[in-house]
């Protein structure tokens, strides 16, 4: 089979994958959980319980709050100590559900936890009803943009493929890699259930050459289902990102604004397609995944458990080192590590010792041009953004900027580039409200 | 005679274009008002927008085109400088409140709550504020200096040792290019006042008084009681955070003393103590005594 890879740009980082993807470490179920309301793209969820309710595991406790929403489960059994705010690991504050168990509770959730229940058949059901299934269950995208999954697989046209994004090609993070080798049969069931769901009559596995073991296990698992195929691809930043995605498998390139599904394609992750195969199958909605610390190895953790108290021998404060939630391309620092877990975390990255920024001035050695898998002008754009130029900058597309950080990486006198289009596009999005107004 | 040949052929070349630019420029000779040189001269050159035009040209041209100086105050050059341009004009100038950029915090790492993790970006107020930055508080100065860059007046700068901007009365215009530049949006252009007096709340905090007393020992907990001791109505609290409306503000300084948290900042008023007058000081003894007196 030919390896393949998107045209222009790209960045090589190193791998640096310490963290063994070989085997999933199950935690054990904490006390004490704070589900917050807001850990999807779109409106915030309803908080349908109140102080003092008892909530079983896996109970819907906040409906979605909007049409691009998501409802939030209760990952342990417990009783609602209070619905106030909680301060996620950026630093902001959003509200959530904190639920305390007892050691009753805590008892039944783990006996529960040891009954694997069976996979229920879900051929039968009808495309309305696996999507609403899939709504209900919570599940968003795992691959860290958390948009809701439903939303995404109801496209207003019906594509003709489904791309498993299993490419993982973010540094450091083996969550993906763990979750392939772990449930291969699940995540070829997830994407057949995915199929159905959207009407796409093929779907490709997208798997960078750097997680062989996957690859060959995913293979094995859809041997029987000729309308998956499974695609190698070569290592390569930021092969993970949908548009260089579906370049990279079909030669399709999306429109400027545009999304996948005009070029007849939609993405998941594929640990959304793992999330997807236990809402319908196993009828468990999203309370828990896959997460990877950087250097110990990779967790299945309840959402909403407190990252301080993760079972990490050698832990690291967030005043020690630079901790970042995802990995070191495109995570965001934290400032607490009293912050709870969240459906979109991919993993914890710790970056010792702690970078310095000591940018020097631009050279117009245009590496950041070379870099830019959109092929736009990093350093054009985001002069234009420093100096508040937006109209400039949005000529300049702005907006087409996937915010990958390879401009950054390449840049040799470490200009801080995508920070600064980042700025420049959050001002383009207020100017955009500001006119509409 | 290769030497004599040059000469005379580059000399004749640029004798002919020498003419023919002349007769070019006579023939596509543009008339300016000569009196838009002599206003753009009175103008401080920074082209810093504050005036509304593209630049200090842009504003010159605007005054004499429009033959009316309704709407065009350059900040820069302040009323003495906008009778000077009247002069020029033969119009009358229009008085304007000069303005000055005022800092709606005062939080200083003793006063604010650090946060865990420190900030590792690069030193920048806009990229900075990506992300909360240092402090709980996230409606304080990011102390970067953006507003420091931003300004061409040189008034607005970081004194060693601080981490807050101060403005230079002496060289503020107000021309507004440190609001712009400010991404938390803590500065302000407020009018200079009679004889420079100034009343204004030094902070931005919008949480709730508890919250943000934890936050900060000098941020406003919106208790409400300066809007209680103010006499002319002038401080309205929205988001638990009070304003001073400077329209209103007769700087009588009232509400200065009452401020439990020492929010409300002031410039050139005399600042009555909120306690009762303090215990009278043990009285000077004047007398002298007598072997000390020469007269004696």
């Amino acid at each position: 089979m030919k390896t393949l890879t998107f045209k222009i740009g790209g960045i090589h980082p190193p791998q640096d994958k310490t963290a063994p993807a070989d085997r999933i470490i199950t935690v054990v179920l904490p006390r004490k959980v704070a589900m917050p309301m807001q850990m999807h793209i779109g409106a915030p969820a309803k908080p349908i319980v109140a102080k003092g309710d008892h909530v079983e595991r896996g109970q819907m406790i906040a409906e979605a709050g909007g049409k691009i929403s998501a409802p939030v489960h209760a990952s342990i059994s417990g009783t609602v100590s209070a619905v106030g705010p909680v301060t996620l690991a950026q630093g902001r504050s959003v509200n959530a559900v904190h639920i305390t168990a007892t050691d009753q509770d805590h008892a039944n959730d783990m006996a529960r936890i040891q009954a694997k229940p069976n996979s229920k058949p879900w051929k039968e059901i009808s495309r309305t009803d696996l999507l609403s299934a899939i709504a209900n269950a919570g599940v968003v995208g795992l691959g860290g943009a958390t948009f809701p999954t439903a939303v995404k697989l109801n496209a207003p046209s019906t594509p003709e493929y489904l791309i498993i994004n299993a490419c993982e090609c973010e540094p450091r993070l083996t969550c993906d890699d763990a979750t392939m080798r772990a449930y291969p049969d699940q995540i070829v069931e997830g994407t057949l259930i995915m199929m159905a769901a959207s009407g796409a009559p093929k779907a490709i596995i997208g798997i960078e050459n750097n997680k062989m073991e996957a690859f060959e296990k995913l293979v094995n698992a859809s041997k029987g289902h000729p309308e998956i195929e499974v695609q190698l691809l070569k290592a390569r930043y930021p092969q993970g990102c949908e548009k260089q995605l579906i370049y990279a498998l079909l030669k399709r390139e999306i429109p400027s604004g545009q999304l996948p599904i005009s070029v007849g394609c939609v993405v998941q992750n594929v640990g959304t397609a793992y999330a997807v195969y236990q809402a319908v199958a196993l009828g468990q909605p999203l309370i828990e995944r896959v997460i990877t610390i950087d250097g110990c190895g990779n967790y299945l953790v309840p959402v909403g458990m407190t990252l301080s108290e993760l079972p990490v021998e050698g832990y690291v404060t967030v005043a020690e080192a630079d901790v970042v939630a995802g990995g070191p391309m495109m995570g965001q620092s934290t400032v607490t590590m009293d912050a709870p877990v969240v459906k979109g975390l991919s993993g914890i990255s710790v970056i010792t010792p702690p970078l310095s920024f000591n940018p020097d001035p631009c050279i117009r050695c245009a590496a950041c041009a070379e870099a830019c898998p959109m092929g736009l002008e990093p350093f054009m754009i985001s002069t234009l953004s420093r100096l508040g130029k937006i109209e400039e900058a949005l000529a300049n597309n702005l907006m087409d900027c996937i915010e990958c950080g390879s401009c950054s990486y390449s840049c040799p006198s470490a200009r801080p580039l995508v920070d600064f289009i980042r700025y420049g596009k959050g001002k383009a999005r207020a100017l955009a409200q500001a006119k509409k107004k | 005679m290769a030497i004599i040949s040059s000469i005379v052929l580059l000399g004749s070349i640029g004798a002919v274009g020498a003419v023919a630019l002349n007769q070019v420029a006579k023939r596509f000779h543009v008339e300016e008002d000569p009196r838009i040189d002599e206003v753009e001269a009175r103008l401080p050159g920074a082209n810093c927008g504050g005036c509304g035009c593209k630049g200090c040209r842009d504003f010159a041209v605007t005054c004499v085109q429009r033959g009316d100086l309704t709407d065009l105050y350059c900040p820069g050059a302040g009323a003495e400088g906008m009778k000077r341009i009247a002069a020029i004009l033969g119009l009358d100038a229009v008085a304007a409140d000069p303005k000055i950029a005022v800092l709606h915090c005062a939080g200083t790492p003793d006063t604010k709550t650090k946060l865990d993790a420190q900030y590792q970006g690069p030193r920048n107020c806009a990229i900075m504020n990506l992300t909360v930055g240092d402090y709980a508080c996230l409606n304080s100065c990011l102390g970067c200096g953006d507003c420091v860059a931003a300004c061409r007046f040189n008034a607005i700068s970081i004194p060693e040792g601080s981490t807050i901007p101060v403005v230079n009365a002496d060289n503020c215009t107000g021309c507004g290019l440190c609001v712009k530049a400010c991404p938390r949006n803590l500065i302000e252009l407020r009018p200079v006042g009679k004889l420079q007096r100034r009343v204004w709340v030094a902070c931005s905090n919008c949480q709730k008084g508890g919250i943000a007393r934890k936050q900060c020992t000098v941020a406003c907990i919106g208790c409400g009681i300066c809007v209680k001791t103010c006499p002319f109505e002038a401080i309205t609290i929205t988001n638990n955070l009070a304003y001073i409306d400077p329209a209103k503000c007769k700087t009588c300084g009232k509400c200065i003393p009452v401020c439990p948290m020492g929010a409300i900042h002031s410039h050139n008023v005399k600042v009555v103590p909120k306690e009762a007058p303090a215990p009278k000081a043990p009285q000077p003894t004047n007398t002298i005594k007598k072997d000390e007196n020469p007269n004696v």
